[in-house]
């Protein structure tokens, strides 16, 4: 497993390696401005801020295809002929694709932080409790890159859906997705979790809902079971029936 | 002599179009089998099928005795027909990687091997002709101490030195406790060295036999037979 591992972000590093140069270029763009609007700063700031948010959906976007691009490369063979069993194979996929969204989170947060230095002339970093939300926002990414893996394995394991298996996996994925966040909304509504905010704007404008505890702690067990049972599924299909070419 | 692969009713379908169909063959130790078939015959979906790639529809494969399953892969040495390394990939990271995924991969064998097949461990994967790839694969297939080598057309598009080479390093590598099952249409060029030959065509096996037994009964070469067979196949 660790091995997998290991090869996997040697690989993904080795392919997409400009990515996070860029993110680190970005970081230092944001950081050059000083307090004060002048040309120069703005331009900065800008500049980061398109990069940023690129950078941003494209880690998003490179998480998505280290989960599941990989079967469609020849190389694919190679790591499939490993003596690994499948349910290692696609751990170490879906690690790799967790800490892509961790890294990719984590740097649109410390960019925006460093983005106020051009308004208060201090240079913030992120803390602890800064990276509190990050969690859930990784785990329903991972949500996200679970179900296009899953989905895409589903799309080569059966002959009916091979032949078309990337809209396949568009369509599976899109299906499933739509299905298990309306289910979360339904059954958290359902048992008061969940009371969508009203907003109000006769006068001042003004929010209310609820959240309690039990509404963060809903989702996230939902979402880790869900990426459980993909995952457990998309083991079996990847064993017995999936087919590369 | 030990049996290493037993294959029995095995039977594989593309879109309702048999690939494999009732196939039964086993290979013993020791023993160095050709697999020959025109192009489509079938040759590299069983291969694949041995490597689990390909999920039979019906059927058995048995290696070394044990069902084959994920541990099976442990005893099986495998070189496809088509570069499958990691682009990015130098030779010495692909021998990395071998050694990092098979504990039976020999590091000294390997550079051994890239020295007799001349290849330069710096070199990217990328980079590499055709010919120089096939080296490749067959220096890190058999720096293996595998039980089953299989090796998909090694030797398909490849110069007669290079093809020289790479079946000298074959020939090197099999041994009292191993063999191999080489897949091939060039079978002119394998017929020194096979002890065995399966004869394959459309999934179906039209003849399993052993090299000697056809020159004597038959009086055949194994390419006269092979052209035979397939003229009424």
């Amino acid at each position: 497993m660790l091995k997998c591992l290991k090869w996997d972000l040697i690989d993904h590093f080795r392919r997409y390696s400009l990515c996070y140069i860029g993110m680190i270029v970005t970081l230092l763009l944001a950081v050059i401005p000083e307090k004060g609007n002048t040309t120069w700063s703005s331009l900065l700031i800008t500049i980061s801020g398109a990069l940023g948010f690129t950078l941003f959906a494209a880690g998003l976007v490179l998480a998505i295809i280290s989960s599941y691009r990989w079967m469609v490369r020849n190389s694919h063979m190679l790591e499939l002929t490993n003596p690994i069993q499948a349910w290692k194979i696609l751990l170490s996929k879906l690690a790799v694709a967790g800490l892509i969204n961790l890294v990719t989170c984590v740097f649109i947060l410390q960019l925006s932080a460093f983005w106020s230095r051009y308004s208060t002339g201090k240079l913030t970093f992120i803390t602890s409790s800064n990276l509190k939300g990050i969690p859930s926002l990784v785990l329903f990414f991972l949500l996200v890159d679970c179900t296009i893996l899953f989905s895409f394995i589903l799309a080569r394991s059966f002959s009916i859906f091979r032949r078309l298996s990337t809209f396949m996996t568009g369509l599976l994925s899109s299906l499933l997705l739509i299905g298990i966040i309306t289910l979360c909304i339904v059954v958290m509504s359902v048992n008061g979790l969940l009371i969508l905010p009203t907003i109000n704007t006769k006068d001042i404008i003004t929010f209310s809902g609820a959240f309690t505890m039990l509404s963060t702690v809903f989702p996230v067990v939902y979402a880790g079971i869900v990426i459980l049972l993909e995952f457990a599924l998309s083991s079996i299909l990847l064993t017995r029936r999936f087919q590369g070419d | 002599m030990s049996n290493i692969i037993t294959v029995s009713g095995l039977t594989k379908q593309f879109n309702k179009i048999p690939a494999l169909d009732n196939l039964d063959f086993s290979i013993d130790s020791g023993r160095i089998v050709g697999l020959m078939g025109p192009n489509g015959a079938g040759k590299t979906t069983l291969i694949k099928t041995i490597m689990q790639l390909y999920h039979p529809d019906q059927g058995k494969i048995t290696i070394c005795g044990e069902p084959n399953g994920y541990s099976s892969k442990k005893l099986l040495s495998y070189m496809p027909d088509s570069n499958y390394l990691f682009n990015w990939m130098s030779i010495r990271d692909a021998i990395q990687y071998y050694a990092d995924f098979y504990s039976d991969f020999d590091l000294n064998r390997a550079r051994e091997l890239c020295a007799s097949l001349q290849l330069n461990e710096k070199d990217k994967v990328k980079h590499l002709s055709k010919g120089t790839i096939e080296r490749v694969l067959i220096m890190l297939t058999f720096a293996r101490k595998a039980r089953l080598y299989l090796l998909d057309e090694p030797i398909s598009g490849i110069d007669p030195l290079g093809r020289e080479k790479i079946m000298k390093t074959i020939l090197s590598g099999v041994n009292e406790e191993s063999s191999v099952l080489i897949s091939t249409h060039l079978v002119k060029d394998v017929e020194t060295m096979v002890d065995d030959v399966l004869f394959i065509n459309k999934g179906y096996l039209l003849l399993s036999d052993s090299a000697d037994h056809i020159r004597e009964t038959r009086g055949q070469s194994i390419e006269e037979c092979y052209l035979e067979v397939f003229r009424n196949a």
